[in-house]
């Protein structure tokens, strides 16, 4: 039971998260961003954090996965009923999974900056893909508010936009929080810091790299995916790949993953809730200034604390709390 | 185990071209030649960080020419690499105990553990010690303790005395020929010619990807094999 401890706070976490947006009036949307960055940064962090490798076009793995829900529900709303929210998870942890092994496969191969290269290439380039040749709708995307008004009838859907998509969201994080506990605690946990600081030295000892970092990659990008499918196509009901396959989407994880503390277990959660409270306030506080002041700031604090929030405080807290802080 | 007609390179460039090679089991067998011989090459095509083109490596009655590293590791066969690759966020005994990451060599990690701190007792009184803040020497032997502590039945060193001073250099070898007397085979790189002649019970010379000369270190001497291939 021991070991399920620093499981703890990541609960406590997203628990007041959510309670606080069930209780009080005009919470939720705010805290189910919260909750989104924090997904993200988790979902992000099992890769970055475990292997150190930097994929800049992670972003099309929740692009894919919001495809993947989307096309389930506009083509089997009919004979499926209810039950295209679930196929459409399927369908997106499939799409997600196939895209990661594909790409993994090959990209994987590539060292430090090739592989970022290459990464940003495969995001681009299924966008244009996607564009050029009118796949899934091309550049008009696909809308959903119909099939799933259909599926759910009226209040029915409005509920699963405004509620269960960013409850999902809630569930997926967990999901990932955990995994990402099992991995730190288990063989392989080691096996991926022994990568982190030697590569070479790693594949001397006997460890497979390029199998645990395609198992990483494939791990995250599935749970990309399911995220993609939640917060995105249902939460807005309607998927356009300029808006999915935004790099933006990319560079916050990073930001998030690196500002929380890259390979840990909540420094990703405590990064996407100081990121994502960071950009709300700015949004807030200096319209339309928020993106100049969002930079330099960012810089600042990952200049200053390279190991992130997490790894700060795992330093001064001392050997008592490490255990607990993971 | 027996190379035959070992070819490698890196991309097109091929750099072994056909290289025939025995060791002995429990020698220690040199392996010598200039800058650009393709020594280093022939370590990791024979581990299989590089992949070998063509050719055999018989090992115990199997080839393992195509075999990945981990596999090579699981059947007893240890690298060194070039440069001090320690893990240098790390304490001394957290770097040994990755050593033993493979299942055969974890069953056997208290074991070797006893060995390695036997072999090099400085590293038993720095075991929470970040390895990254060791000196040059003591991290050479801390990459030489971590691959015994996968069990090898055979270690491939690449030029361990690379950057140390000469004293150190003579506890390396002197390490080395006791890890002999544990019954490992070894197979070393070395520019270091002094003193790999005084420990090695038999030498390759290697040039431009070829084996040039092999034999006893008092053969090479007399052969003169020495003066014309490494101009010493």
């Amino acid at each position: 039971m021991r070991q399920y401890i620093p499981f703890l706070p990541v609960v406590a976490i997203y628990g007041t998260l959510f309670l606080t947006g069930l209780l009080l009036e005009g919470m939720w949307q705010p805290m189910a961003l919260l909750a989104f960055y924090g997904a993200l940064g988790q979902v992000f962090n099992i890769f970055l954090g475990l292997t150190g490798y930097v994929d800049f076009g992670y972003v099309a793995f929740l692009a894919i996965g919001s495809y993947g829900m989307a096309i389930a529900a506009s083509s089997l709303y009919e004979d499926l009923g209810w039950w295209i929210v679930p196929t459409g998870f399927v369908l997106a942890f499939i799409m997600a999974s196939f895209l990661s092994i594909a790409v993994g496969a090959i990209a994987l191969r590539l060292k430090g900056a090739y592989f970022a290269i290459a990464t940003i290439g495969v995001s681009e380039g299924l966008r244009y893909l996607i564009e050029g040749t009118g796949l899934w709708g091309g550049s008009m995307g696909i809308i959903v508010s119909r099939p799933l008004r259909e599926a759910f009838g009226r209040e029915g859907a409005n509920s699963l936009s405004t509620f269960w998509a960013d409850s999902i969201l809630y569930g997926i994080a967990l999901v990932a929080a955990f995994i990402t506990l099992m991995i730190l605690k288990s063989r392989a946990g080691y096996a991926f810091l022994a990568m982190r600081e030697d590569e070479e030295a790693a594949r001397v000892m006997g460890i497979d790299t390029t199998r645990y970092k395609l198992l990483a990659f494939f791990i995250s990008a599935s749970l990309g995916g399911l995220i993609g499918a939640s917060a995105w196509t249902l939460k807005m009901n309607y998927v356009f790949p300029s808006d999915v396959f935004d790099i933006v989407y990319t560079i916050e994880a990073i930001i998030i993953v690196l500002l929380g503390g890259s390979g840990t277990l909540l420094g990703p959660l405590v990064g996407g809730l100081v990121y994502g409270a960071l950009k709300y306030w700015l949004a807030v506080t200096f319209p339309g200034l928020q993106l100049l002041l969002f930079a330099p700031l960012i810089l600042v604090i990952i200049v200053a604390f390279p190991q992130g929030i997490i790894g700060i405080l795992r330093e001064r807290m001392g050997s008592a709390f490490r255990g607990v802080i993971l | 185990m027996k190379i035959r007609d070992l070819e490698s390179g890196y991309g097109s460039v091929q750099i072994l071209w056909g290289v025939d090679m025995s060791l002995r089991e429990g020698a220690i067998t040199a392996l010598l030649g200039p800058n650009g011989a393709g020594k280093s090459t022939l370590l990791r095509s024979i581990f299989g960080t590089v992949r070998p083109w063509k050719g055999s490596i018989l090992y115990r009655d199997e080839d393992i020419l195509h075999l990945p590293p981990h596999r090579k590791v699981d059947r007893g066969i240890a690298l060194v690499p070039e440069g001090r690759h320690v893990f240098a966020g790390m304490t001394v005994k957290e770097n040994l105990l990755l050593g033993a990451y493979r299942k055969r060599a974890r069953e056997r990690m208290e074991g070797n553990l006893g060995l390695v701190f036997s072999l090099f007792p400085i590293l038993e009184e720095r075991q929470d010690q970040r390895a990254g803040t060791l000196s040059g020497g003591e991290q050479q032997m801390l990459t030489i303790a971590r691959s015994l502590m996968a069990s090898p039945e055979l270690m491939m060193l690449d030029e361990p005395s690379q950057g140390l001073a000469p004293k150190v250099v003579e506890e390396v070898f002197s390490a080395l020929t006791r890890i002999r007397e544990e019954g490992v085979t070894i197979l070393l790189v070395e520019q270091n010619v002094e003193n790999v002649l005084s420990i090695a019970d038999y030498v390759y010379i290697l040039n431009e990807g070829r084996v040039v000369g092999e034999g006893r270190p008092d053969e090479i001497e007399k052969a003169g094999l020495r003066k014309a291939y490494l101009g010493l």
